[in-house]
């Protein structure tokens, strides 16, 4: 008879969510699915605002990547304004996006991922925590504690508080940069360089530790999405969107606004996460990943000198190997370091202090769409206004919503992998979550749940009955 | 030197009060180091050790409406500091001396709250007992 196998909730992400395991007649696992249980709808209740609060207000979908809500709502009313930002304004933006990249990298490594990997996926659960890595890595969870803390005071500094900072408005940002918040800002880079360096350093001697985890996490053929530089570099701004195949050959760059053409919305019965596909290749063939692996398997390099030799140094690995999500971490690392480097260049440019921060205009287009890299990976807002300036429609694509089937398969291939019998042993557990916690997934973004993670499992027979059921806090 | 954390949200009217009461205490009294949050963050760990002592100033929910409570707070046991998105007082404590050696003194006022509803202002009960809980912070921190 075949059976269930259920995960409620899952630990240790943003959000809530659980996880439902198929077995056929035979005890093998026939399918899975990540279910999001909870939905906000931003979307709708902005409807009817002036859109010039929109950063305002979308950047309130979450606590852990506002900035990255703020600056693509700010560029969709940029383009609502039909103004080009001054280049200064620009500059501050990235800073202000790359501190919330260093700063929400930080929480899932250290915080929510590193215990699996310091204290291993089958300790103890009540020792694989992060108090268990201070207990047993202080310099470790330090560094981690320290990287956070320099991201978010980054946030804190430009937009005078570290969640929810109102600095990015549409046409720039709302007041110039200091030399007070430059120095301060520019006095913590190498120690927390070295942080990043050292934590580089150390995770690739663990690598060979991970081999089972890295052929069954999420490791199979996909296409990869981000945003790409003008001169193929890594880019959380602009320039335009990228996607690759399974092969790690180009298949097509195209505008920001012009996503629609290219990126199709599926929805689900069992989830509140969208599932947004490639649309040449339609649904569900049209899978996809975005985020930290994405990004490091798509740019060329990232302009910065200890980044760009990380970055060759992972391209070494080979291809096929780079299509399993346990490398989200490894390219999380590099993406770290990558953001207090260019950090430090973008606050040594010359006209970093310039007053000239901001572009005053009236409506001028009625359509805004406004793209950037989030942590998580890339993130669309897309507004339709009316000529009064109220909003008519809101679509957001978020970060977490485009890696939605790849989740699903993730899990998939975890549970056929370990999933022995009809029971929920731990090793499967453990390492369920642990695939899921590799995209880093946050679910108050992509469905606008308010919430923590537990997780839930339920195992259930061909006929819908449970067989057997764990929780975890 | 003595460290100020105000914690609470403002917009949920008497939650703020921590957060109030830190921005009052800014102006009135600059020599002591003033942090305003939410909630509580692991990274506030780090702030702790270059201080002798810290107040935190929270609401409180049971209790009679405006009530005014202060307790020493003491580190938890390590296993009870493992809360990522927040932690309470006695948590940070132990982060701090877990990962920094540093061993903090540490009080807690609380208020008890009468309305956590949407919206910003402290109720008139809370209003009312403002000043007390600022004089009763002053007694301790000799201001």
């Amino acid at each position: 008879m075949a059976q269930q196998i259920m995960i409620d909730p899952v630990t240790r992400i943003e959000g809530h969510a659980k996880i439902t395991i198929q077995l056929d007649d035979r005890g093998q696992v026939a399918d899975a699915q990540f279910h999001v249980t909870q939905v906000r709808g931003f979307e709708k209740l902005c409807e009817g605002r002036p859109f010039h609060e929109m950063p305002a207000l979308m950047a309130r979908i979450c606590g852990i990547c506002p900035v990255s809500h703020l600056l693509a709502s700010a560029k969709a009313c940029d383009m609502l304004l039909a103004v080009q930002i001054p280049e200064t304004a620009v500059q501050l933006r990235r800073v202000m996006n790359l501190a919330q990249i260093v700063q929400s990298h930080a929480l899932s490594f250290f915080y929510l991922s590193s215990p699996d990997m310091l204290l291993g996926m089958d300790a103890p659960q009540a020792q694989r925590n992060i108090v268990g890595v201070l207990q047993a890595y202080p310099e470790l969870a330090r560094g981690g504690i320290r990287l956070r803390q320099f991201g978010q005071q980054i946030i804190e500094r430009l937009g005078g508080k570290r969640i929810h900072p109102a600095w990015i408005v549409p046409g720039g940002v709302s007041e110039p940069l200091t030399a007070e918040k430059r120095d301060f800002i520019l006095e913590g880079i190498p120690e927390v360089k070295q942080i990043a360096r050292d934590t580089l350093a150390w995770f690739k001697t663990t690598l060979g530790s991970f081999t089972e985890e890295i052929q069954t996490f999420a490791n199979f053929p996909t296409l990869f999405m981000s945003l790409v530089h003008r001169d193929e570099s890594i880019s959380f701004y602009g320039h335009r969107i990228r996607i690759i195949d399974a092969e790690g050959q180009h298949v097509v760059d195209f505008e920001p606004e012009a996503y629609a053409d290219y990126i199709g919305e599926a929805v689900e019965p069992f989830s509140y996460l969208k599932s947004p596909y490639y649309k040449p290749m339609g649904y569900p063939d049209g899978i996809y990943r975005v985020g930290p692996l994405a990004r490091m398997n798509i740019a060329e390099f990232c302009g910065t000198p200890l980044a760009d030799e990380e970055l060759a140094q992972f391209k070494q690995i080979d291809w096929k190997e780079r299509l399993s999500s346990f490398h989200f971490h490894y390219a999380r690392l590099i993406e770290i370091l990558y953001g207090i480097e260019r950090i430090e260049l973008l606050l040594n440019e010359p006209d970093i202090l310039s007053k000239r921060v901001r572009a005053h205009a009236d409506t001028n287009n009625l359509h805004g769409i406004g793209v950037a890299e989030a942590p998580r990976g890339t993130l669309i807002h897309h507004y339709e206004i009316d000529e009064t300036g109220l909003m008519k429609r809101a679509n957001l694509i978020i970060a977490t919503g485009h890696n939605n089937l790849a989740m699903n398969r993730g899990v998939k291939q975890v549970a056929q992998h370990f999933v022995k019998g009809e029971k929920i042993e731990e090793p499967m557990l453990n390492r369920v979550e642990a695939v899921i916690r590799a995209y880093d997934p946050c679910l108050s973004c992509s469905t606008h749940a308010v919430g923590k993670m537990p997780l839930h499992i339920e195992l259930r027979d061909a006929g819908g009955e449970i067989v057997d059921s764990r929780t975890q806090a | 030197m003595i460290l100020v954390i105000g914690y609470g949200n403002t917009l949920r009217r008497d939650d703020g009060i921590g957060w109030l009461a830190a921005e009052a205490l800014r102006q009135s009294t600059p020599h002591l180091e003033i942090l305003t949050a939410m909630q509580l963050y692991p990274e506030m760990a780090e702030t702790l050790r270059h201080f002798s002592a810290v107040i935190f100033i929270d609401a409180a929910e049971g209790g009679t409406p405006g009530e005014i409570r202060c307790e020493r707070v003491l580190p938890d046991s390590p296993a009870a500091a493992s809360l990522t998105h927040h932690l309470t007082p006695s948590q940070l404590l132990t982060l701090s001396a877990l990962l920094y050696g540093h061993s903090i003194e540490g009080i807690l006022f609380t208020v008890v709250g009468q309305d956590f509803g949407h919206g910003e202002g402290l109720s008139p009960t809370l209003q009312v007992v403002f000043p007390a809980l600022l004089a009763q912070i002053g007694q301790v921190t000799g201001t």
